[in-house]
């Protein structure tokens, strides 16, 4: 049972690490719009899947 | 026969759709190539030419079949000009961002007017392929913002911003971006906080179970009601003292830190509460969090007391969840101000003895002379120096028609200049202007609490007092016998009366009901106007559109083909609504020749027509024929028009149109606004709520009279004839005695809806109405209305229910702890049991659509 005293303190540190992930994602505004992306999965489908040379204008 | 039913099928078969906005095409317009896509508007041709040229079809395909879209009328839209003043260094200053190193790449948001759907959001973001040199478009859908970057050394932003206007989406710059982003990062930080709250909370939780477990494996099967001190001694038998207090101590670390940070949300609110000594529900609940942490801390460092950090953890955690829900159900209010703050524009001309310069818009001073050009927004309050013009001032008054201006008149700032240059000393700018004020209000009606949260603020601080009453009786009380108990016992007492259900009762219902609502098509301001709502009120109506359609319709007709394609092609010129209604209600008939025409204002027409089957060069006299009112027909055409027909036409409601040639009346058809057929049913049930009615109504009294008496209610008041102004005096008049709901279409009442206790606008011009009424109805008729009481009704049932279950499960935990039976196991299924009890009453409110009739 003395792992626990191993184990605990690292559960604490990976639950800490997934807060901190958590928390960069939030300030990074992965949270801010939460429909337009699902939106946007939907719509790329009908690309041709080779992206054709770019048309640039000279 | 009933012509109606026959007209509408007819309709069906004939309407052309446009091929941008899919609404019908009126006859004159269709193209006669059979196969060329057909426009109702030259502005949709515009857009869909532009969205065709740059090979996005596939906009059509994507969005849905039945989606309507804004037709693009207005001429403002056929003209992308004006955007000359994006690419001006005092517009670049106000709005861009230039990250460094980046080698010209610019950053701007825009809000877009004209977002309606998912296939926008394609059709957007399709933008770098369009315009070369954007670098990326990113539309955010909830709220209409496009994220733009660009090279600038490649394509100005006036460039792009004319082609998202040929797009048909008008782009305004984001003016209040700065203030958005604030907001944004509060709101990412209550959401950073509702993570960290949660893993502590599950973290804490785990711990505490393996002590629980420890405790109750030392009770054995006799688990009984003996709970305390000895239980506590047992359970560090069972699992091992250095256990035990590892266990405890790692509790501590997770979950001090993490309540301190996170709770600072509540220790601010009730710190400022105990300042301005007012009540709020802050208050208690810092003084809960408080006592579990300092308690802990003395616990943990003793290493034998309760520790409550399961419980306390958890309550800040629901808490913050609460107050995010609180946050995210005004968004959809502020938003829409943030458009109307958009349309104020960003930069103004401003004439200067050295010349004209343009400045932003903030800067402009009292006294300034600026000029504004066809076409143009106008940015600040003032008069008129030089010029003549007209300007549409629908967003600030809901007045659909322009008003004629000229010098020495006041203008607004927000309104559009329509026709010629002007010339305006500024009055007031910036934030003083009427436009400010109206999104002050807005926004203010959109945070501004409901009684029913004041209430429940008040009762929080009694609560306060009642609580810190009972935990020093407590403590008096068992202070004699064993001090340490005492103090167990008042702090067990703090923790668990903490008035997380109390908190979460108002909030949560309110959030629940709006959203629902949201998702019906009833946007509504504020949790305030819901609760009014659910009080029986007087409901004024204002009949045009929503007791009636709102539409013009031929509802009697006799007559063949003949008169059908005299009528129709006499009036295909007019663009009066009358003209419009015979066009769309009369049987199809081969159009005749128009030779002359003439349109008299409110009146009537004449028109000169060819004879049927005669050639152009013939010699024959051509026909004339007067369609109108009696007066002006009998006038014109020398005719008789005291017909009886005419007379019970009149008596049905319906205005008689007389059509008279060759000295002879040949049809008189009966025009009129047809009754909703939902109508009559949704005010009984109105009546059964408790609801009084009135109409107030700018057309003819009789014509009130006969819609009130089908609807089977009684009225308190019927009027006709009313002007704005006298609408207004009404409702001030009725307010005095009993709250009024006024009921209007959204264009010409706006000062009414705003007068009133609640405003609802059912289906009108969203911008113009948002801004003046409280809800607004995305769909036509009045099954929204009903839908909305019952909805308010619903929820507030729903609040009075939270509130009684929150106010008995803390009365509830004060009794068991002063006698003594928490402990913190008791404390952590007593404190989550009220809170979900409160989700729970939230969550299964009884939806209206049950029973309400939906389309």
């Amino acid at each position: 049972m003395s792992i626990l005293f191993l184990l605990i303190p690292l559960a604490v540190l990976l639950a800490g690490g997934a807060v901190i992930a958590f928390v960069w994602s939030t300030t990074q505004g992965q949270f801010d719009d939460l429909e337009t992306p699902a939106l946007r999965m939907l719509h790329d489908d009908d690309e041709p899947r080779v992206p054709s040379p770019p048309t640039q204008v000279e | 026969m009933s012509l109606a039913a026959r007209a509408q099928t007819s309709d069906v078969a004939l309407t052309t759709l446009c091929a941008h906005c899919a609404l019908p095409v009126t006859d004159g317009a269709i193209d006669t190539q059979a196969t060329a896509p057909q426009f109702c508007c030259s502005g949709c041709e515009a857009v869909y030419m532009a969205i065709h040229d740059h090979g996005l079809d596939a906009f059509y395909q994507k969005r849905e079949p039945s989606e309507k879209l804004d037709p693009q009328h207005r001429d403002r839209l056929n003209s992308p000009t004006g955007y000359a003043h994006f690419d001006d260094p005092a517009f670049t200053d106000l709005h861009v961002r230039c990250p460094p190193d980046t080698d010209g790449l610019m950053q701007t948001s825009f809000y877009l007017q004209g977002i309606h759907c998912a296939a926008c959001v394609w059709l957007i973001e399709k933008l770098p392929r369009v315009a070369p040199g954007v670098i990326s478009a990113r539309l955010s859908y909830t709220d209409s913002l496009l994220h733009l970057s660009w090279r600038s050394t490649q394509v100005q932003l006036s460039e792009i911003a004319q082609t998202l206007h040929k797009l048909g989406y008008v782009p305004h710059p984001a003016t209040q971006a700065g203030k958005a982003h604030k907001e944004r990062a509060g709101e990412r930080r209550l959401l950073a906080k509702i993570g960290i709250a949660g893993a502590a909370f599950g973290n804490v939780m785990l711990l505490s179970l393996a002590i629980y477990s420890a405790e109750s494996a030392a009770l054995g099967p006799s688990f009984s009601a003996s709970l305390g001190q000895e239980l506590r001694t047992s359970a560090e038998v069972v699992m091992g003292s250095a256990y035990h207090q590892f266990f405890r101590w790692a509790s501590f670390v997770i979950a001090v830190p993490s309540v301190l940070w996170t709770g600072s949300e509540f220790f601010r609110g009730g710190w400022s509460a105990l300042k301005t000594r007012t009540a709020h529900m802050d208050l208690p609940i810092s003084i809960g969090i408080l006592a579990a942490l300092i308690w802990g801390l003395y616990g943990t460092l003793q290493g034998h007391a309760e520790l409550y950090f399961d419980t306390v953890t958890m309550l800040v955690f629901l808490l913050l969840l609460g107050r995010w829900g609180q946050l995210r159900q005004s968004q959809a209010a502020r938003n829409t101000s943030e458009l109307l703050f958009a349309l104020a524009p960003s930069t103004t001309r401003v004439v200067t003895p050295d010349g004209v310069r343009l400045l932003p818009t903030q800067s402009v001073s009292k006294g300034s002379i600026v000029r504004v050009q066809s076409g143009e927004r106008i940015g600040v309050d003032g008069r008129i120096r030089c010029g003549e013009s007209s300007v549409d001032e629908s967003l600030l008054s809901g007045e659909s028609y322009p008003r004629r201006v000229t010098m020495g008149d006041s203008v607004l700032a927000g309104t559009v200049n329509l026709s010629d240059q002007l010339e305006i000393v500024a009055e007031s700018t910036g934030h003083e202007t009427r436009l400010a004020a109206l999104v002050r209000d807005v926004q203010l009606a959109a945070t501004e609490k409901a009684p029913i949260a004041v209430f429940a603020d008040r009762v929080s601080g009694v609560f306060t007092v009642v609580v810190l009453a009972l935990a020093s009786v407590t403590f008096i009380a068992c202070f004699p016998t064993s001090p340490s108990t005492a103090v167990e016992r008042a702090v067990a007492l703090l923790i668990v009366t903490c008035p997380c259900a109390l908190g979460l009762a108002t909030p949560l219902a309110a959030g629940f009901a709006l959203h629902r609502a949201a998702k019906r098509g009833l946007l509504v301001k504020g949790m305030r106007f819901l609760e009014q709502l659910a009080k029986p009120a007087l409901l004024v109506f204002d009949k045009t559109g929503t007791l009636t359609q709102g539409v013009l319709k031929v509802v009697d007709y006799e007559g063949g083909t003949q008169v059908s394609s005299l009528v129709r092609s006499a009036e295909q010129r007019s663009a009066h609504p009358i003209a419009e209604a015979l066009r769309r209600g009369l049987p199809p008939a081969p159009l005749l020749p128009v030779l002359e025409f003439e349109s008299f204002s409110g009146l009537g027409v004449r028109a000169l027509l060819q004879r049927e089957g005669t050639p152009q060069d013939e010699a024959s006299a051509p026909l004339e024929i007067f369609i109108g009112s009696a007066r002006f027909v009998a006038e014109r055409a020398q005719v008789a028009t005291n017909l009886p027909r005419a007379s019970v036409l009149i008596g049905r409601g319906l205005s008689p149109v007389f059509v008279a040639s060759e000295g002879q009346v040949i049809a008189v058809l009966g025009v009129g606004d047809p009754e909703r057929p939902e109508a009559a049913e949704c005010l009984q049930k109105l009546k059964a709520y408790g609801h009084q009615f009135a109409i107030l109504s700018g057309d003819r009294s009789e014509l009130v009279a006969q819609v009130a008496g089908h609807m089977g209610v009684d009225w308190v008041d019927l009027l006709g004839e009313q002007t704005p102004e006298q609408k207004l005096e009404y409702i001030k008049h009725k307010q005095a005695t009993l709250p009024v709901v006024m009921i209007g279409d959204g264009v010409n009442d706006a000062a009414a809806l705003s007068a009133a206790s609640v405003g609802i606008a059912m289906h009108g011009g969203a911008e113009a109405s948002l801004a003046a009424a409280d809800a607004f109805a995305t769909r036509a008729g009045l099954t929204p209305l009903v839908e909305l009481v019952e909805l308010s009704r619903a929820t507030m049932r729903v609040i009075h229910r939270n509130l009684g279950f929150s106010l008995f499960y803390n009365s509830l935990a004060a009794g068991l702890a002063m006698l003594g039976y928490v402990t913190p196991l008791v404390a952590a299924i007593l404190m989550p049991i009220s809170s979900v009890t409160v989700v729970i009453s939230s969550l299964l409110q009884r939806q209206p659509s049950e029973n309400g009739q939906d389309k």
